[in-house]
């Protein structure tokens, strides 16, 4: 008989049918409709009242969850590296290279556990570091940031700071202009959905196509807002070289910049405002800091001395000067939205070369208009529906990890005495090194001087034990060969890889051990709520879901949850009880309930959700909106339900997390930290990128690939582990039955180079040597390729050597290890030149 | 073979996200579906639905649609309710013969627009919604060389002479949908000769400058 499950994905709620303990299918989670309170209504300015529909709607590769579970590439038992013996050879410089034995449970938490005491009483504590990738299976017990952080903390390891990758040159700059660096500079967006069907004429989406990035973990909910503001007849402009899928479903006019151009676009359209005197006086006035600089800047009157017109910017990125004059003109008129990435900000401009600069005129441009103004926002699109604000757990607060929630005993993580660090983006330099310097403390949540420190490796000891916890960056990373190098290197004496699919990097460890997915273990979650720098993500979903995420089948192979799997490496260790409090993680899940407004409120009972499986957190009838930046506009306290806002928390509601508590043209932050900074500086600069249009590396490489998040994967879930998505055209495309990643290209670069759609095209540069099958189109402009990055797949032609040509699509191998700018550590995947030319299989 | 279902798809609200080629993949190998060790079938997107990307135009005047194809179940089976189970789907299912039925209705209210695309062996019929047909577009640029808002432009048929007129937006852009292929076309911008178009596919005619 078929029993139902519920769970959770990043892509959306879930029913998961099994019968005789096998899957049978996975479908958006089906309740019955009386289980539906009442939709929340917006009536918008074409007088009509719009409700979303009583249905959620899934990412697309989460339909194809059931192939995930069952793929090919589980790891469905421990395994060990046949060249590497702890107790003799290591032959590190066969990692990537070698094969390797089964080998049992017990063995490996032996061995591991082994090591872990070897490498730290040889060398310190702090030579055992290692680190999760960005996104993991949905779920607060579980998640990467709980139990693996919980179990390192403990051990006093090195930690490691990501960087900040989907938010680069929002992190780095826009914090500078507007505050919210408790949001890693991403604008607040709630009550923005109302705002714009009320108010608004105009929407620009600038490097931002969210319906493929679909505000991160919202799955497909927002589209039909944009079906209906596309009905209501709201003007869309789309600036993005790749005609974008969203710009294609809502027939907006499309600019195609060349890459690294959009700062000087941005620039002429406020030299416009300038010249024609159509921006908001009153609002710069009132409301920022600096403009009388910035405009003697944009006029040409100060620095450079050159007047950043529209012709100007023309030369810089191929869009007719006539073009950004027009849009500039049409968009003091209008009321206008800037659409500057998914969540407001992000988007592929922010990750390039001086991408800070870009950032900030995403800001201030909206601020000559006077943004918070009532249909002047900053609005990705898919975020900011109605909703109750009760707070519930998300995995990247503290409350929602149990290495640091008030719902454990103790909050290990913060007792770790280690004080150095590594950098994601350059730990292969760490430790092929032996050193390493640098800039800001990963995700700078906590202040804007964060950003500035300077950290020094090692301080303690340096690193010798790696511990991988999922396998992504030889698609994610910049100038990935790197990091064959790095894993080939005998400084790390012991590689460590845990992971539930075989991924691109885990072939690289002496050590693999299984884990299963959240299906096959039990845990608790809010759909898209994450907490931490994105609080109430949930206004993203037209509904509010939590779930009791249920197993529905019993783990596959040998595989065990995480918090299984560390808890039997602390009994190793002895330490046990301090890792896991007693707390099994049915307990852990219970403890989160608990803490949740939800459950203090008394709106459902432990018991009742537990029977039920979800629970719908209704939207109040009563709701008051409060669109962001309104209250700034207004000159009030902010009113906005955001916890995290810092101001606040200081006394000053009233202000911006800027120094000034202003929009600043002129950041205050900067001049105080860094005033002779030439690549960030005080007023925002137009800086040609080092590796773009007419650099010297152009006139051997003169075409520019860009490298966004990808369409129908999710970071790299989904791709090779959901073999199914090989058969969705443009995903891949199976060419003698080989899925290779699509490359574009336009149809006058093809033909210079006798590539026609469909064949296997080489892309190549001084870096790195990528295999992609080719679509010729006129979405990329002339000059300019289209790839997404993310692909799961590593497939060097020579495993295990570095440089080696990759057949599956790791784009990523070509990027450049440059970051964004002297003093900004951000990751710089769309400044990257290369050639391409038809393969020939040798 | 008389079909008397039918399913009716709406091109105008394909995405081409792709959601229905797994959520179909997924209902129909449900029940074979075997844990890790055992052959899950492959290009099952040739075996049940594909997807179509389709592009027109060229520079900066594109346009995409995504068609889905449904192929007939080697069992003979009907397609998954799931499709259109959901509310936000744009699928269609109904009894054609039942002028009642929502399927009905709608085919009887847009047959202009209606194009049935049944493949062979099939026992229900497909319906397609708006198929795509190609367009003209263009941008009118002032003699001042700066773009031309409000410009009239027209558009007319030689096989019947019907006109349509258009003015230009603020970007001098215009553009005429759903035009019929293989038909030639005039196309007169106030202040310009006209421009002849026989239509054998989308056409951007790019910029033209007033005198």
């Amino acid at each position: 008989m078929e029993k139902m499950y519920c769970n959770m994905t990043g892509g959306g709620p879930v029913s998961v049918y099994v019968e005789d303990g096998v899957v049978t299918r996975v479908r958006p989670l089906q309740i019955p409709e009386e289980d539906f309170p009442d939709p929340w209504e917006i009536k918008a300015s074409d007088g009509k009242v719009y409700s979303p529909p009583k249905a959620f709607r899934l990412s697309p590769p989460v339909h194809g969850e059931k192939n995930r579970i069952y793929s090919k590439d589980r790891i469905l038992y421990p395994l060990k590296r046949v060249d590497w013996d702890p107790n003799g050879e290591r032959n590190p410089q066969n990692r990537g290279k070698s094969g390797y034995e089964r080998i049992s449970w017990e063995e490996a938490i032996k061995i591991i556990a082994g090591e872990i005491k070897r490498v730290q009483e040889t060398y310190g504590e702090a030579s055992l570091t290692g680190l999760t990738s960005s996104h993991h299976n949905w779920g607060v017990v579980g998640y990467k940031m709980g139990p693996f952080h919980r179990f390192m903390h403990m051990l006093h390891f090195t930690p490691i700071y990501d960087n900040p990758d989907s938010w680069e040159g929002w992190h780095w700059g826009s914090t500078h202009t507007y505050g919210f660096q408790w949001r890693l500079g991403m604008p607040e967006q709630f009550d923005l959905l109302e705002d714009t069907m009320q108010n608004s004429e105009m929407i620009v989406f600038w490097s931002n196509d969210p319906d493929s990035t679909r505000g991160t973990y919202s799955g497909q909910e927002s589209h039909i807002w944009r079906v209906w503001l596309k009905e209501m007849g709201i003007k869309t402009v789309f600036i993005d070289p790749l005609y974008n899928y969203t710009a294609a479903v809502m027939d907006g006019t499309w600019l195609a910049p060349r890459p690294g151009s959009d700062t000087a676009i941005a620039m002429a359209i406020a030299y416009q405002w300038i010249i024609d005197d159509t921006y908001d006086h009153d609002y710069v006035e009132r409301r920022t800091l600096g403009f009388d600089l910035f405009k003697e800047y944009i006029l040409g009157e100060s620095d450079d001395m050159v007047p950043k017109t529209p012709e100007w910017a023309e030369a810089q990125s191929g869009i007719p000067a006539r073009r950004i004059r027009a849009l500039a003109r049409e968009w003091a008129k209008k009321r206008t939205v800037m659409s500057s990435g998914c969540r407001g900000g992000q988007g592929t401009a922010c990750r390039a070369a001086y991408a800070t600069e870009w950032a900030r005129m995403m800001v201030l441009l909206p601020a000559m208009q006077g943004l918070g103004k009532p249909g002047v926002s900053i609005w990705g699109t898919t975020m900011g529906a109605p909703a109750s604000y009760k707070w519930f757990p998300g995995y990247a607060e503290p409350e929602g990890q149990m290495g640091r929630s008030s719902v454990a005993k103790r909050k290990i993580c913060f007792e770790n005495p280690t004080k150095q660090r590594l950098f994601r983006l350059d730990i292969p330099e760490a430790i092929l090194n032996g050193e390493y310097t640098f800039r800001g403390e990963g995700f700078c949540g906590a202040s804007l001087d964060q950003q500035f420190t300077v950290n020094k490796y090692p301080v303690e000891c340096k690193c010798h034990m790696f511990y991988r916890y999922g396998g992504s960056f030889m698609g994610t990373m910049l100038d990935t060969n790197k990091w064959v190098k790095m894993y080939q290197s005998p400084e790390l004496e012991c590689v460590v890889n845990q992971d539930c699919w075989f991924s691109s990097e885990t072939n690289f460890a002496d050590i693999i051990l299984p884990a299963c997915t959240n299906f096959e273990r039990n845990d608790i979650g809010e759909w898209a709520t994450c907490g931490g720098y994105t609080t109430m993500a949930h206004i993203g979903n037209n509904w509010r879901v939590i779930v009791r995420e249920q197993k529905a089948i019993e783990p596959c192979g040998e595989s065990k949850s995480d918090y299984e799997i560390f808890t039997l490496l602390a009994r190793e260790l002895g330490r046990e009880l301090e890792f896991t409090e007693g707390n099994t993680e049915d307990d852990w899940a219970r403890l989160y309930f608990e803490s949740s407004d939800i459950a203090k409120d008394g709106d459902i009972t432990w018991e009742e959700f537990n029977r039920k499986g979800y629970y719908i957190v209704p939207c109040p009838k009563d709701r008051v909106p409060h669109p962001s930046m309104r209250w700034f506009y207004e000159e009030r306290e902010a009113d906005t339900p955001d916890p995290g806002n810092l101001p606040r928390k200081w006394g000053h509601p009233e202000r911006l997390g800027t120094y000034s508590g202003l929009i600043e043209f002129a950041s205050q932050s900067l001049k105080e930290n860094l005033p002779h900074d030439q690549e960030r500086p005080i007023i925002p600069h137009f800086i040609p990128s080092w590796e773009g249009y007419k650099s010297e590396k152009w006139h051997q490489y003169p075409l520019q690939i860009i490298s966004p998040h990808p369409r129908w994967s999710f970071h790299t879930h989904y791709d090779k582990h959901e073999s199914w998505l090989d058969d969705i055209p443009m995903h891949r495309v199976k060419i003698n039955g080989y899925p290779y990643w699509p490359c574009r290209i336009n149809p006058k670069d093809a033909e210079a180079r006798g590539i026609k759609d469909g064949d296997i095209v080489e892309l190549y540069n001084d870096r790195g040597s990528v295999l992609c099958v080719a679509s010729v189109t006129y979405r990329v402009p002339e000059g300019v390729m289209h790839s997404y990055g993310c692909s799961a797949r590593y497939d060097p032609i020579e495993p295990g050597v570095a440089g080696s040509t990759d057949r599956a699509g790791c784009v990523n191998l070509l990027t450049a290890s440059t970051l964004l700018a002297k003093n900004v550590p951000g990751m710089t995947p769309n400044s990257c030149l290369c050639e391409i030319r038809k393969w020939e299989e040798k | 073979m008389a079909q008397k279902y039918g399913l009716i798809i709406d091109i105008t609200r394909a995405d081409g996200c792709g959601s229905d080629l797994l959520e179909i993949a997924d209902e129909l190998t449900g029940n074979l579906n075997q844990p890790t060790d055992s052959e899950i079938p492959e290009g099952m997107a040739k075996i049940w639905m594909n997807m179509e990307e389709v592009e027109q135009g060229q520079n900066n005047k594109i346009k995409m649609d995504y068609i889905p194809k449904m192929f007939p179940l080697a069992d003979g089976s009907k397609p998954c309710d799931i499709l259109w189970d959901d509310p936000t789907k744009d699928y269609k299912w109904g009894d054609l013969e039942d002028p009642n039925s929502c399927a009905a209705k709608f085919a009887a209210e847009n047959a202009d627009e209606i194009t049935d695309c049944t493949p062979e062996g099939l026992d229900y019929k497909i319906l397609y919604y708006k198929l795509p047909k190609p367009f003209i577009a263009g941008e009118v640029i002032g003699a001042d060389g700066e773009c031309v808002k409000g410009a009239k432009v027209t558009l007319t048929a030689k096989s019947d002479g019907k006109t349509v007129e258009q003015a230009t937006d603020f970007f001098g852009d215009f553009q005429f949908l759903r035009l019929t292929k293989g038909e030639e076309y005039t196309v007169q911008i106030e202040g310009t000769s006209p421009i002849t178009v026989v239509l054998d596919e989308a056409k951007d005619l790019g910029t033209i400058k007033l005198a």
